[in-house]
């Protein structure tokens, strides 16, 4: 077990492409950090150059205390779970698992006794003789693990290895890989594009757009603090509110305005960030989470109309333990993707008739919205996230 | 969603009544293909009995045909002409006059077949890796590897004859000969011997001819393979501690099993029908196949006997029917135990 570091760690390709800038990440011995940001931001190939698979083109990568940059991959001490598992087709399960052993010469009997330990750990005792074809994919999954911890390596590598199950086995598989993880305490990278498996499993999670890294921190501090508009809209889901406003100051409060409809800033917030003041008359951009958005109407006391806005609903998604419901307003949306970046999250922001842009809150089931009806929300205004519209960061101290 | 739900209960409805139908139908009668039509039945009969008539028709009643000329004495125009002879043919070629000629053409389809396993298969097969490394040029290598397998094994000869073998200004000779003649396609000198039969090194010299060609061929059929072979089992194995060799003899070699069966069985059949070639350069001695020997005595100069030439086939069809006996029965077998 070792700790991993990557220092100042650049990926430039062959065709000039900058796929990694400058990154720097300290993962601590035995701690799950947990790479996530959208296809494309270069995650994949972080963790490709950790593994050995990819040249650093600049930069220093260390195992342990050694710098393992020009270290050939099976040198390494690592293990690594792949997207499609990269099972050998030809080998039966125990064979998979104990390969590794096989090629470091481990004595036969003591690669037996290791790759039943690592079967019974993952519930594959029955399924040691057969085939990886003659698997389930959650059973395939599992013999990839068994690969990885038979080897008591100095830290896991894993590549988005529970996309290719289905939503309920990833969840439980989530549980188990984070469970075993803990039990083992190998320190662990792990790739993924799925914020809900960052949140869940990672100690630390570290944030990575187009090859820069945007915030790294625990999953609720990230939540809590998003260092920049990137993550803020990033994390979470559905994703936060962002929308451009302008903060004025009156009466001694300061007020946030978009479009016709005022919010004033709770006093506890601007004394925690007085910065906020020198945004007075300027663009900002805030940030509501859809659960800091609630129906009025099920407000147990009587709120200030400062808290709250009117609007109408548009469509509502009831998902049992909460409504999703969307409402127009006519604030201009911050669009968190640049317009260069040209990948699959860059969603445009729906609108409704009028041009006003559609936004979402998460009610508790028992709202009583509905589509068509005019709708008065509540937002807390302690938990607005305030960004400055020229760099993207967020506005803090 | 209020309009939607009738339609599903529709669909349902259609879903098990059809289902329903096949029931009662295949309840009827045995077997569960009732639920075809009497037109489909139709069809796939004619579908199967169509191929298999044809195929029986132009396959199996002429190899039937052969064998029985095989113990006959015929001269193939006349038909008055055709005498039983018994087992005379295969006494002939197996024991008496022309037993040198046979044996020679078995051991020489054998160095044929032995070759073409460790020549070609293993030298295609390493050109298949090293291009599979996306190198520069690889498509250029690629082509030009493969150029020789669009040829026929007869152009080939004659390719080889003229500019490798020419016995002054041949490449081989000018590069091998020290300055004099070889005349590397005469030379039936044996390599070596034992009881008269050998290793000829004009054979040789056509060996290396046929293996120009198929190298080629076995190439392209690894190369397609190790491109369809997920990148990341390799990344795997070299994470998992595997060097290059052990990579390959892992983990590579064993997932192209397909692939090696393929080779396999066209090594056999290349090995087993080679012909032409033989026929463009066969002036001396030492280089007969069966194939050879079947052919000459069928329509050859002083071709006389019909029956020996189907003698010769059918020992030909009995190497063929064996080996492919065996590598059926064994490769599925396994294939059972496995899946």
């Amino acid at each position: 077990m070792a700790q991993v570091v990557l220092k100042d760690v650049n990926k430039v390709y062959p065709n000039g492409y900058h796929a990694i800038s400058d990154l720097n990440l300290d993962i601590a011995d035995g701690e799950f950090l947990v790479l996530v940001g959208p296809s494309g931001c270069g995650k994949s190939t972080a963790l490709r150059m950790v593994a050995g698979l990819e040249e650093i083109s600049g930069g220093e990568l260390y195992i342990g205390d050694r710098v393992v940059n020009d270290v050939h991959p099976k040198d390494r001490d690592i293990a690594m779970v792949f997207q499609n598992y990269a099972l050998y087709p030809h080998m039966t399960v125990a064979e998979n698992i104990g390969f590794a052993l096989k090629l470091a010469k481990v004595p036969k009997p003591e690669i037996e006794e290791r790759v039943r330990k690592a079967a019974a750990v993952l519930d594959l005792t029955e399924n040691l003789d057969r085939k990886p074809g003659q698997l389930s994919g959650g059973q395939r999954q599992r013999v990839a693990m068994g690969r990885a911890i038979v080897r008591q390596p100095k830290a896991f590598l894993m590549d988005e290895p529970l996309s290719n199950l289905d939503a309920k086995l990833r969840v439980q598989m989530r549980a188990e890989i984070a469970g075993l993880q803990r039990d083992l305490g190998v320190t662990t990278l792990y790739v993924t594009h799925d914020q809900v498996e960052a949140m869940t499993m990672g100690d630390r999670v570290a944030v990575l757009k187009r090859g820069f890294l945007q915030q790294v921190d625990t999953p609720q501090n990230l939540y809590d603090k998003p260092g920049n508009v990137f993550v803020a809209g990033f994390i979470g889901s559905p994703s936060m509110n962002l929308m451009k406003a302008t903060l004025s100051d009156s009466g001694g409060g300061i007020w946030v305005q978009f479009g016709s409809q005022n919010l004033e800033v709770s006093p506890n917030t601007v004394a925690a960030n007085p910065s906020l003041r020198s945004f007075v008359g300027k663009d900002i951009v805030v940030g509501i989470r859809p659960e800091d958005i609630s129906d009025a109407e099920l407000a147990i006391e009587e709120k200030p109309n400062d808290s709250r806005l009117t609007t109408e609903t548009t469509l509502i998604e009831a998902l049992g333990s909460e409504v999703i419901v969307h409402f127009p307003l006519d604030a201009e949306p911050f669009a968190i993707m640049d317009a260069e970046f040209e990948g699959e999250d860059a969603v445009e922001q729906s609108k409704d008739a009028q041009g006003r842009t559609i936004y979402v809150g998460r009610f508790s089931p028992r709202s009583r919205a509905r589509m068509g009806q005019p709708l008065t929300i509540d937002v807390d205004t302690t938990r607005m996230h305030f960004f400055d519209p020229s760099t993207g960061n967020a506005i803090r101290g | 969603m209020t309009t939607a739900s009738p339609l599903i209960t529709d669909d349902d409805a259609d879903i098990s009544s059809s289902a329903d139908e096949a029931g009662r139908v295949s309840g009827g009668k045995k077997g569960g293909r009732s639920q075809f039509t009497g037109r489909d039945r139709t069809v796939f009969i004619a579908m199967v009995a169509i191929p298999s008539i044809i195929h029986i028709a132009i396959v199996w009643i002429p190899t039937f045909l052969s064998i029985l000329l095989s113990f006959t004495k015929w001269n193939g125009i006349r038909f008055s002409s055709l005498e039983i002879t018994g087992v005379e043919n295969y006494d002939q070629t197996l024991l008496g006059a022309f037993k040198g000629d046979t044996y020679q053409a078995i051991l020489n389809n054998f160095w044929l077949l032995l070759f073409l396993f460790f020549g070609p298969t293993l030298l295609g097969m390493l050109l298949a890796y090293l291009l599979d490394k996306n190198l520069k040029g690889t498509r250029i290598y690629q082509s030009l590897f493969y150029t020789p397998v669009v040829l026929s094994l007869a152009v080939v000869g004659f390719i080889w004859q003229n500019v490798m073998y020419d016995q002054q200004y041949g490449l081989a000779t000018v590069a091998f000969g020290g300055g004099g003649t070889v005349d590397w396609l005469g030379n039936q000198e044996f390599l070596f011997s034992f009881g008269g039969y050998g290793l000829s090194k004009n054979f040789i010299a056509i060996l290396f001819a046929m293996a120009w060609r198929h190298t080629g061929y076995i190439m392209v059929l690894y190369l397609a393979g190790m491109k369809s072979v997920d990148a990341a089992l390799r990344e795997s194995a070299s994470l998992d501690g595997c060097n290059e060799w052990q990579t390959f003899r892992h983990v590579l070699f064993p997932t192209l099993k397909p692939i090696n069966v393929i080779v396999v069985v066209i090594t056999v059949i290349e090995a087993l029908r080679a012909y032409d070639i033989i026929a463009v350069l066969n002036e001396p001695r030492n280089t007969e196949l069966l194939s050879h020997l079947t052919t000459n005595a069928l329509v050859g100069e002083g071709a006389d006997n019909i029956g020996r030439g189907s003698a010769y086939a059918t020992m030909l069809f009995l190497l063929c029917i064996g080996f492919v006996l065996w590598y059926v029965t064994n490769h599925y077998r396994k294939q059972e135990n496995t899946v």
